[in-house]
């Protein structure tokens, strides 16, 4: 199926095409030494060659330039810089590739290419450069300082003229592709015939999702993973749309705005059916979402094959296409050449499909029998059942418009995708949505901000307040770095001593002096000079968050199952946690035992003891979560289910292991506080056995004795601070 | 993970709030000095979710009689998407329409009981809501934002003013059974402190999450809480969270019988008891009067901000009726009818109505013509809602729709009008009460609202 934008093919698959048209590509002709540019223009580097000779120029330009070097020279540890590239490369010295960057996005990136030793040799060196630009100025366009040969202490300046000539010119490919746009069929030349669209691979029926979630709603019961296909995002005009189809399908158009202006999935979705062998036209409404942006996805249904040859909007598709077309005799035996090679050109493939299907084409039993094995082989690789489900499916980048005072309906000027020009990032280029590029910037090692944020929440994690006490906003509205040198410091080295590694830099943190210090002061004199504790004199008490509270109670009860990973465990419903769409199945009072990070969260279904200790509603980041007083929390330590249970658990095993009743609440302190009881609680606690055990008929081993002391300490508040 | 706390000392030196703050600020929040003179001190809620057909109810459109069966394109014009796209015909309310009162207001026999009180409401019928869907529409209409996360109105209430009972939480929510789309987080406190949060109390079956101990003998909880108290003392240090703590814990026991008892109904008489409906025949009548009797209890012990939801009469249903208009809109009514009128003629009989604002509404209304055969689909361009008591005009309405009931045309109103004038009759003035979140200092009404003076007293 040929899906495609008006004016642009979808990389890399454009890369891979325009190189196999570019003439200097064919056997990296232009990068050879031996290669003669004496008959190429010359121009003076760094420039844009749109001005020097290609105006308007897209595509593949290669550049070329031979210099003398002396023995001594040669021998120097050698790195070639280029400066900035716009937009892509591929550098070679000697005929030999030393460096590129082939991917969209680097044209500010600067070239700086090692040239392994033995490579440059005494007298003529050549060095070979093929740029690609598809769009905008393009070139070797940096600063003229950046573009030099390092040798040894040594620079060489390469600021000056270079051989350069034209390759493969982008516009030459853009014909005769079909269109997803507001075009009537009888309106424009379709190239597409009858063949060439996407069909169902029966191979891949297998594939499963298994034990996970599934789309929600109407989608539901599709069972799409791994048998769909999407179509880039476009824009409707008319929004009488028409799909050209053998088979049958489930048709999903996933129109950007659906959930304001309905109605829901039901006009959305669409069953179609063309069976038989001519491929039909079948029309699916959608005027009512003229002017929003849309993709399809279409999804196979039970065993039915599927071939998907066109979507278009606009217009009533009269008759089917397939005229009759001339191909050029050099095209045919391109195309073919091209298929023994196994790289079929996209808009070869209908011509293919044709010679196959009329006859004029055979492939012989050796072929198949190749073609057969490699599939064999690929069946036993492919992993056929899986519990990753796609939650977000990279399509096409759209640009959006600047809207004024954010309302969708008084759009204003285009802008591009980009990453705010405060980062100094790569702006973000092609057709991709972006995400990738994205996370490869935010990943890439000098990027300032993420290992910045991330010691910020570490710390904030271990102390109560970051250095950055926003851990969510390093900006303007955000407050300053209490010590600005240690934020800088445990940045840098969580990116380079500790690899990332969290465990390592919460290692080094926890080491430290500062701390290792308790929540008294050494002396009162520092609370003066420092009320707020901005500069750590003492280590700030710190209330433990909802899930810690609640793994504590399983810890100290020892009933804490420390199993990672597996299957979530259901929320326990009570008459507190209903209402619409509200899960059906209860899970168990003490959530099996397991960490609450294993919880199922339904972010309208939180249990009541999270909320109580001010777990954050889940539907953004909240690096600084509320810490408040309220009653519910006591209400909740004093008479939840879940602790009381917990509490008789614990009493169980204390009785069983301890024999008396100091030597009980020792261990009870040291399991739930880490430390032995002072005099006076342990006084405490000795007398409150006593009375307890005046409540259950005298005898002070009972379990209702030991449940009753055990419950009671969830409400000290050593259970739910550290001191 | 944790937080740093302070001292009481270090808390001092950097907050306004003084001792007196301090002691309480662990608790409900001291009552607070409103802006300006208020007329109501508690406001009662009454939410009807799912959406209730303004032209079957307050919103009287004989037009609709006159073209019913016709096709909506020809006879009202341009009508706009809806939810389901199963746009029906012109369908004229299945109830009768009178004039009520010495106010003479057009009001259905769908609230029989409720119509008998005109000269007690305040009606408005142009108000609108910014969004089609019910859980968009119900965070838009408890905090002004259709996304979740915000603090909700009663939340506001709460923070602005405090409570006047320290045993009580300021935003009470009273659950008939049917939560509202959204969950728990249309009664969110957002970003205030988590003391503004609604409580959830329970109609039916336990009142409040954790109030009932598991003690079997009750001087066993009393033994552990004074030992909890004696051992947290000595380590609380000054620190002003530790010793919040400690008052929370004193507070939650008061909680354990002051919760219950307001819940037991002890004191009312069986005349109050049957004004509400409790001998009702049908059991979700039974329901919602045991709610509005509670709400009136509530208020009177101090509680700002008390929010009524809907018994489960069928299933997830609520009054959203997109099938069936008759079947749904009656038996919800009849739920709720008789209880509303037997609340508003309680507060009033016992001096109460001055001082409590009532408000009744859906998160948006229904479209005049049909959904298929003979139900309605959601209509946010238009629908009624009505206020009572509190510093509100009584007997008067205010707004229009169109003569089809679709869309408001009359000073129409958005929800931000509504918080405002709300937070007006509590004495709040709605663009100076903020709280600073997220780097900017955001109210209730956003950048939005204005006070609809027109239904003041």
């Amino acid at each position: 199926m040929l899906v495609t934008k008006q004016t642009s093919v979808p990389l890399p698959r454009w890369t891979r095409l325009i190189v196999a048209v570019d003439p200097g590509s064919h056997g990296e002709a232009w990068a050879k030494p031996t290669f003669n540019h004496g008959t190429w223009k010359t121009m003076k580097l760094p420039g844009h060659f749109e001005n020097a000779g290609l105006p308007d120029y897209d595509g593949v330009v290669w550049f070329r330039k031979t210099i003398e070097l002396s023995a001594g020279q040669a021998g120097s540890k050698a790195i070639l810089h280029l400066g900035q590239i716009d937009d892509m490369d591929v550098t070679w010295v000697n005929g030999a590739r030393v460096g590129g960057y082939e991917n969209p996005g680097h044209h500010y990136t600067v070239r700086k290419y090692p040239v392994p030793a033995g490579l440059l040799k005494a007298g003529k060196n050549t060095i070979a450069v093929r740029v690609m630009d598809h769009g905008h100025p393009g070139g070797i366009a940096g600063k003229p300082e950046q573009l030099s040969l390092q040798l040894g202490e040594e620079t060489v300046s390469l600021a000056n003229l270079w051989h350069f000539a034209p390759g493969a010119n982008l516009k030459a490919l853009n014909t005769n592709a079909a269109h997803v746009g507001p075009m009537s069929p009888l309106d424009q030349p379709l190239a597409l015939s009858r063949h060439g669209g996407a069909i169902r691979d029966a191979f891949w029926d297998g594939l499963k999702n298994v034990n996970s979630e599934n789309d929600p709603g109407t989608l539901d019961g599709l069972a799409r993973a791994g048998k769909t296909i999407r179509t880039p995002t476009v824009t409707l005009a008319s929004g009488q749309v028409h799909y050209l189809i053998k088979g049958k399908a489930k048709v999903y158009a996933a129109v950007s705005q659906a959930l304001f202006t309905g109605p829901l999935h039901k006009t959305l979705m669409r069953t179609v059916e063309a069976n038989g062998d001519a491929p039909r036209w079948i029309a699916h409404d959608l005027k009512n979402y003229a002017g929003q942006r849309v993709h399809f996805e279409f999804s196979p249904i039970g065993d039915a094959p599927l071939e998907i040859l066109q979507v278009i909007d606009g217009g009533t598709p009269g008759h089917l296409p397939g005229e009759k077309k001339l191909v050029p005799r050099k095209e045919l035996h391109r195309a073919l050449d091209d298929l023994m090679d196994g790289e079929l050109e996209a808009q070869h493939v209908p011509l293919v499909a044709w010679l196959i299907e009329s006859g004029k084409v055979k492939f012989s039993g050796e072929s198949i029998k190749n073609w057969q094995s490699a599939l064999d082989s690929l069946d036993k690789e492919a992993r056929w059942e899986s519990r990753l489900a796609v939650s977000w499916w990279a399509g096409t980048g759209v640009d959006e418009h600047l809207l004024d005072r954010g309302r969708p309906e008084s759009p204003g000027e285009r802008v591009d995708r980009n990453l705010p020009e405060l980062l100094a990032m790569p702006p973000i280029d092609g057709l991709s949505p972006g995400r990738l590029e994205l996370a490869q910037q935010l990943t890439a090692q000098e990027h300032p901000l993420t290992s910045r944020v991330m010691v910020n929440r570490i710390w904030h994690q271990l102390f109560g307040r970051g250095i950055v006490p926003t851990p969510d906003n390093f900006g303007w509205l955000g407050e300053r770095p209490s010590h600005p040198e240690l934020l800088d410091y445990l940045a840098v080295e969580f990116a380079d001593t500790h690899a990332y590694s969290i465990k390592s830099i919460i290692e080094r943190i926890v080491l430290s002096r500062t701390f290792g210090m308790s929540s008294t002061a050494a002396d009162p004199a520092y609370a003066e000079q420092d009320p707020e504790n901005r500069w750590l004199y003492r280590m700030p008490i710190r209330r433990l968050e909802a899930e810690a509270i609640r793994d504590s109670a399983l810890a100290i009860s020892g009933r804490l199952d420390r199993t990672v990973g597996g299957e979530p465990v259901l929320v326990h419903l009570t008459e507190f946690v209903i209402g619409r769409g509200s899960p059906t199945q209860s899970g168990p009072l003490d959530g099996a035992g397991r960490r609450s990070i294993y919880t199922a969260l339904r972010r309208n279904f939180l249990p009541t003891f999270m909320l109580a200790f001010d777990f954050p509603s889940p539907f953004t980041t909240v690096g600084k979560r509320n810490v408040t007083n309220v009653a519910a929390q006591s209400l909740a330590l004093m008479n939840d289910p879940f602790l009381y249970q917990q509490s008789g658990i614990w009493a169980k095993r204390i009785v069983q292991e301890k024999p008396s009743a100091p030597t009980r609440i020792q261990q009870m302190y040291a399991e739930a506080f880490t430390r032995p009881p002072s005099d006076h609680e342990l006084t405490a606690c000795l007398e409150a056995v006593t009375a307890f055990a005046g409540l259950y008929g005298g005898d002070p081993n009972s379990h209702e004795v030991w449940r009753d002391l055990c419950h009671s300490f969830y409400s000290m508040t050593d259970f739910t601070y550290l001191k | 993970m944790n937080h740093p706390l302070l001292t009481r000392r270090e808390l001092l030196r950097n907050s306004s709030l003084g001792f007196g703050g301090l002691a309480l600020s662990g608790l409900y929040g001291a009552p607070v000095e409103a802006h300006f003179q208020a007329r109501a001190k508690s406001v009662i809620f009454l939410f009807m979710e799912g959406g209730v057909s303004q032209v079957d109810s307050f919103d009287y459109k004989p037009l609709l009689a006159k073209h019913h069966g016709e096709d909506p394109r020809k006879a009202i014009g341009e009508i706009e998407a809806t939810q389901f796209g199963n746009v029906g015909k012109v369908m004229k309310s299945p109830w009768e329409f009178k004039q009520r009162g010495q106010c003479g207001a057009w009001i259905s026999d769908l609230f029989p009981h409720v119509a008998e009180l005109a000269d007690e409401l305040a009606i408005i019928r142009s108000m609108t809501s910014n969004f089609p869907e019910h859980t968009s529409a119900c965070y838009y209409l408890h905090s002004g934002l259709g996304l979740q996360g915000r603090p909700s109105m009663g939340a506001w209430a709460s923070y602005g003013l405090g409570s006047e009972n320290e045993n009580f939480p300021g935003y009470v929510v009273l659950n008939g059974g049917q939560i509202p789309s959204g969950g728990l987080d249309n009664f969110s406190n957002g970003f205030l402190p988590a003391t503004h949060r609604g409580n959830l109390l329970n109609a039916l079956g336990t009142p409040l999450a954790n109030v009932k101990p598991n003690e079997k003998i009750a001087q066993a909880q009393e033994i552990k809480r004074r030992l909890a108290q004696q051992l947290n003392r000595g380590t609380a240090g000054g620190v002003e969270a530790l010793e919040s703590a400690i008052a929370n814990h004193e507070l939650a026991a008061r909680m354990q019988l002051a919760i219950p008892e307001v819940m037991s109904l002890d004191g009312e008489t069986e005349a109050t008891k049957k004004l509400y409906g409790f001998d009702a025949e049908y059991k979700h009548t039974q329901t919602y009067a045991r709610e509005c009797l509670i709400a009136r209890r509530l208020i009177e012990r101090g509680v700002r901000f008390v929010e009524l939801t809907i018994p489960m009469v069928n299933g997830y249903q609520r009054w959203d009726a997109h099938n069936d208009l008759v079947t749904n809109h009656s038996t919800n009514a009849r739920a709720v009818d008789q209880p509303i009128a037997g609340l508003i003629r309680d507060l009033k009989s016992r001096g109460l109505l001055d001082e409590t604002l009532v408000v009744w509404t859906g998160e948006f209304g229904r479209t005049p013509f049909a959904q298929g055969g003979n139900g309605r689909d959601h209509n946010e361009y238009g629908f009624s809602l009505w206020m009572a008591g509190g510093g509100v005009k009584p007997g008067v309405t205010f707004g229009a729709t169109d003569e089809w009931g679709y869309r408001a045309v009359d000073n129409p109103l958005q929800i931000h009008d509504l918080h405002a004038t709300i937070l007006h009759l509590l004495g709040i003035n709605h663009e100076k009460l903020t709280y600073r979140f997220s780097g900017r200092d955001i109210r209730l009404t956003d950048v939005h609202g204005k006070i609809v003076k027109e239904i003041l007293a």
